[in-house]
C-alpha cells in the first residue's frame, strides 16, 4: 500500500463518520486544579460549538485560561490534582471522561496540537522522519517504508526546503521556522478533523509568523479541518479564524464571528486587548494602551464581573455581580459586560475620561 | 584519529604520573625496607642475608633508578615476581582482574537492570505510594553500610536457609557456571544495593525533569503509549547523570571493594593492592595502579561514545571540536 492511498483510505473513513451536528460541543466546561494555595479556577464554566470546517480564534492574556481549555477539551492534562466538569462532545460522542485508552486512540488521529515553542516540542534525540512517522505508523498501521514516505511528502507539504535531508536530521540542527513546520507536518500527519495551535508564532521571529499562519490555513482550507487557534494577539486571530472568543479569568467574556467582533465589541476587555495592538498607521513613537493591572487571581476571584477592577468602565454593580452572557444584535454574538461598549453608561464614561486626559495636559 | 591518539596520550600520562606518585609515596610506609627483609628472609635473617635480599630486589639502588627499572620490565613484559611469594605478578594479577571484573560487571548490571525501570515508573508515577516506597527504600539502602549487609545476607543465605555455601570459592565461569556464580551472589547484591540506590534516585530526579518538557507532551498528543512515551521518548535525555555516575562507579569497583571482597574471602584486585601494600611489594600495587589507570581511562572514552549515543548534539561539537 503507497502512503498516498493509506491517505485516501483515511480520508473516506473520516467521510463516513457522522456529519451532522457540530463537530465540537463544549459545555460548562470546569477545569480546576488542586494546589496548596487553593483550588485554582482555570478555566470556570465554558461553553461554545465548533462546526467543522471552522476556526475559532481563543484570545486572552496569560493566565486568562486559553491553553489549559485548549488542552482539557483534548483531554491532555495529567488527572491527578486536576478537576475537570462539564461535557466535551466530539463528533457527538462525550469524550470527558473516555479513559486514557480512548483518548489515546483520538489523539493525533482526531485532534492535535501545535505548540507553542517549536524550540522545545520537539523531541532533541529523535530524528525528524521517526517524529513524524511515529503517528502514522502507531494509528494508522504503516509500515516503516511507506511512514517515511509519508513523513516526506507531509515535510513538502509544509514547504521545508530539502526535505529529504530533513527527515534524517535532529531539532537542533533546524531553524524555529522550520521547527514549526515540522510540527505542523507531525501534527496533520494522520488527517486529524479538529486541530488545536497554542499560540503557534509566539515563539518565533516576526517575518516568520504570517507564514507559519498562512500555512496552518491553507492546512485547514486543504483537509477541511477545523482550528483552534489559542492566541495572545487579537491580531493574529483577526485575519485567521472564522470566530473569535475572548477568555478572561479562565471564562468566556465575547465571542462572535470575527468581523462582527471588530466592528461592534462589546466588552471593555476585547477593546482594551485591541488598543494595546500597536497600529501601523500611528505615527512613531505613539505610547502604546496598556491594560493596567494584572489578571485575576483564580484562586479567590473577585467577586463580580472579574476584570472589574481592572476596567475604566465598572460600576458597583460591576463589583458585586457577575454578568451573565448577553446575546447582542447579531446572533451569533455574546458578551458578559454590564455596561458594554456603547451604551449609554460607557459612552458618558469615554467623555469623562476624555475629559480628564486633556485636563491633565 | 585525531581524537584516539589524543586519547593514547592522556592515558600514557594518566599511567606515568599515577605509578610514578604510587612509587615514591610507597617508600614512606612505616618500616621501608625491613618490612620486605623480614618476610622474605624470615625473622631470624643475619644481616648479610637482609643485605642480599635488598640487593636481589634492587632496594639499595635510589627510588627513581628503582622506578625506571619497573618502567624497563613493564615494558619489556619482565614483570618478574612478586617480593614474598614466589608468583609471577603477571599471574596474581591474572588472578584478581577476573574476579574484580565479574564483581563490578554483576553489580552493575543488576544494580542497573533494576534502578532503570523503578526510576522511571517512579518518575512517572511521581509522589504515588510506589514513587514513596521506592525513594524511602532507595535512601535506605544508601544509609546502610556493606559492612553491615553482607553478614546480615550470610545469615539469611549460608546459616538459616544453607542456600548458597560460605565461605564460597571461586570458580571460573565457563567451568562451572553454577558454583561461580553461587560464589557471586552474594558479594554482587551486596555491592549492587548502594549501587541500585544511587542510580535509582538520579535518573528518578532527571527522568521528573524530562517528564515535564514540551516534547513529552508533544509525544502524548501524538497518541503514544505509556511505556514507548516512557522508553522511547524520555528515558533517553534523561540518562546523562546515571551514565556518568555508573562510570566512576565501574573504576570504584575495578579498583576493589575491599570489605566485600575479603568478607566473602573473594581475591580481587582491591585485597591484592591492600595486601601488596601491607607487604611494600612496590612493583605489585604499582601494576594495580596501572590496571586501575587503565580502566578509568576505558571508562571514560565509553562514556564519551554514551554521551554522543545520548544526545546527537554532543556529536556535532565533536565533529566540529
Amino acid at each position: 500500500m503507497s502512503p498516498h492511498s493509506a491517505h485516501t483510505a483515511h480520508s473516506i473513513q473520516a467521510a463516513s463518520r457522522q456529519l451532522e451536528g457540530p463537530l465540537l460541543e463544549v459545555t460548562d466546561l470546569r477545569t480546576h486544579f488542586r494546589t496548596e494555595r487553593g483550588l485554582v479556577r482555570s478555566v470556570d464554566g465554558v461553553s461554545f460549538t465548533l462546526d467543522r470546517g471552522r476556526s475559532l480564534g481563543i484570545v486572552g492574556e496569560s493566565g486568562s485560561g486559553k491553553t489549559v481549555l485548549s488542552r482539557s477539551i483534548m483531554g491532555l492534562l495529567p488527572k491527578r490534582n486536576t478537576e475537570r466538569s462539564g461535557s466535551v462532545k466530539f463528533e457527538g460522542r462525550e469524550v470527558i471522561d473516555l479513559p486514557l485508552a480512548d483518548r489515546r486512540k483520538i489523539w493525533g488521529r482526531e485532534m492535535s496540537m501545535i505548540f507553542q515553542d517549536p524550540m522545545t516540542s520537539l523531541n532533541p534525540v529523535m530524528r525528524i522522519g521517526k517524529q513524524i512517522g511515529e503517528g502514522l505508523r502507531l494509528h494508522l498501521g504503516m509500515s516503516k517504508e511507506d511512514a517515511r514516505a509519508t513523513s516526506l511528502h507531509l515535510l513538502r507539504e509544509v514547504r521545508i526546503p530539502e526535505p529529504e535531508k530533513r527527515l534524517d536530521q535532529y531539532a537542533f540542527e533546524l531553524s524555529g521556522g522550520m521547527r514549526q513546520r515540522v510540527m505542523i507536518a507531525l501534527a496533520m500527519s494522520c488527517g486529524p478533523t479538529l486541530l488545536f495551535a497554542d499560540e503557534p508564532t509566539t515563539a518565533l521571529d516576526v517575518t516568520v509568523q504570517a507564514q507559519i499562519l498562512e500555512l496552518i490555513g491553507v492546512q485547514k482550507r486543504e483537509r477541511n479541518m477545523s482550528l483552534i487557534l489559542v492566541t495572545h494577539d487579537l491580531g493574529v486571530v483577526a485575519g485567521h479564524t472564522d470566530d473569535i472568543m475572548v477568555m478572561y479569568g479562565g471564562r468566556m467574556v465575547e465571542k462572535a464571528p470575527t468581523n462582527v467582533l471588530f466592528a461592534s465589541m462589546k466588552m471593555p476587555y476585547t477593546e482594551a486587548l485591541l488598543k494595546s495592538i500597536p497600529k501601523i498607521e500611528d505615527p512613531s513613537h505613539t505610547r502604546l494602551s496598556v491594560i493596567p493591572g494584572r489578571p485575576p487571581d483564580l484562586v479567590n476571584p473577585p467577586p463580580g464581573c472579574s476584570f472589574a477592577p481592572r476596567c475604566s468602565f465598572a460600576q458597583d454593580r460591576c463589583r458585586t455581580e457577575v454578568p451573565p452572557l448577553i446575546t447582542a444584535e447579531h446572533p451569533d454574538h455574546v458578551y458578559a459586560c454590564w455596561y458594554p461598549v456603547g451604551s449609554p453608561s460607557h459612552r458618558a464614561r469615554t467623555a469623562e475620561l476624555a475629559a480628564a486626559m486633556s485636563g491633565a495636559h | 584519529m585525531r581524537y584516539v591518539i589524543r586519547k593514547l596520550a592522556q592515558t600514557m600520562f594518566v599511567v606515568v604520573v599515577v605509578t610514578f606518585v604510587t612509587a615514591v609515596a610507597l617508600r614512606f610506609l612505616p618500616g621501608g625496607n625491613d618490612v620486605i627483609v623480614g618476610l622474605k628472609a624470615g625473622p631470624g635473617a643475619t644481616k648479610e642475608q637482609a643485605q642480599q635480599v635488598i640487593k636481589d630486589l634492587g632496594l639499595d639502588k635510589s627510588i627513581p633508578s628503582q622506578y625506571f627499572k619497573w618502567v624497563k620490565d613493564f615494558i619489556t613484559g619482565n614483570w618478574g615476581l612478586t617480593f614474598q611469594t614466589n608468583e609471577t605478578i603477571a599471574s596474581a594479577l591474572k588472578r584478581a582482574v577476573p574476579v574484580s571484573a565479574y564483581l563490578m560487571v554483576y553489580a552493575q548490571l543488576v544494580a542497573l537492570g533494576l534502578a532503570v525501570p523503578t526510576a522511571v515508573w517512579s518518575a512517572y508515577k511521581q509522589n504515588s505510594r510506589f514513587d514513596r516506597a521506592a525513594t524511602t527504600s532507595a535512601f535506605g539502602m544508601l544509609s546502610v553500610p556493606n559492612f553491615i549487609v553482607a553478614p546480615v545476607l550470610v545469615l539469611l543465605f549460608s546459616v538459616q536457609r544453607k542456600w548458597i555455601p560460605f565461605p564460597a570459592t571461586y570458580h571460573s565461569l565457563w567451568d562451572s557456571p553454577i558454583e561461580h556464580f553461587k560464589a557471586f551472589v552474594l558479594p554482587t547484591v551486596t555491592i549492587a544495593i548502594p549501587l541500585y540506590a544511587g542510580y535509582m534516585r538520579v535518573l528518578r530526579a532527571d527522568m521528573i525533569g524530562t517528564l515535564q518538557s514540551d516534547f513529552i507532551t508533544t509525544a502524548r498528543a501524538k497518541g503514544v503509549s505509556t511505556p514507548a512515551l516512557l522508553f522511547k521518548h524520555a528515558l533517553r535525555p534523561s540518562l546523562f547523570s546515571i551514565v556518568t555516575s555508573a562510570a566512576v562507579q565501574i573504576g570504584a569497583l575495578m579498583g576493589g571493594v575491599v570489605i566485600v571482597e575479603t568478607f566473602f574471602t573473594l581475591n580481587g584486585m582491591g585485597r591484592l593492592t591492600v595486601e601488596s601494600i601491607f607487604r611494600h611489594e612496590y612493583p605489585t600495587v604499582q601494576y594495580c595502579v596501572v590496571v586501575l589507570a587503565l580502566v578509568y581511562v576505558f571508562t571514560n572514552f565509553l562514556v564519551d561514545l554514551a554521551y554522543a549515543w545520548i544526545d546527537p548534539r554532543v556529536r556535532v561539537s565533536r565533529a566540529l571540536g
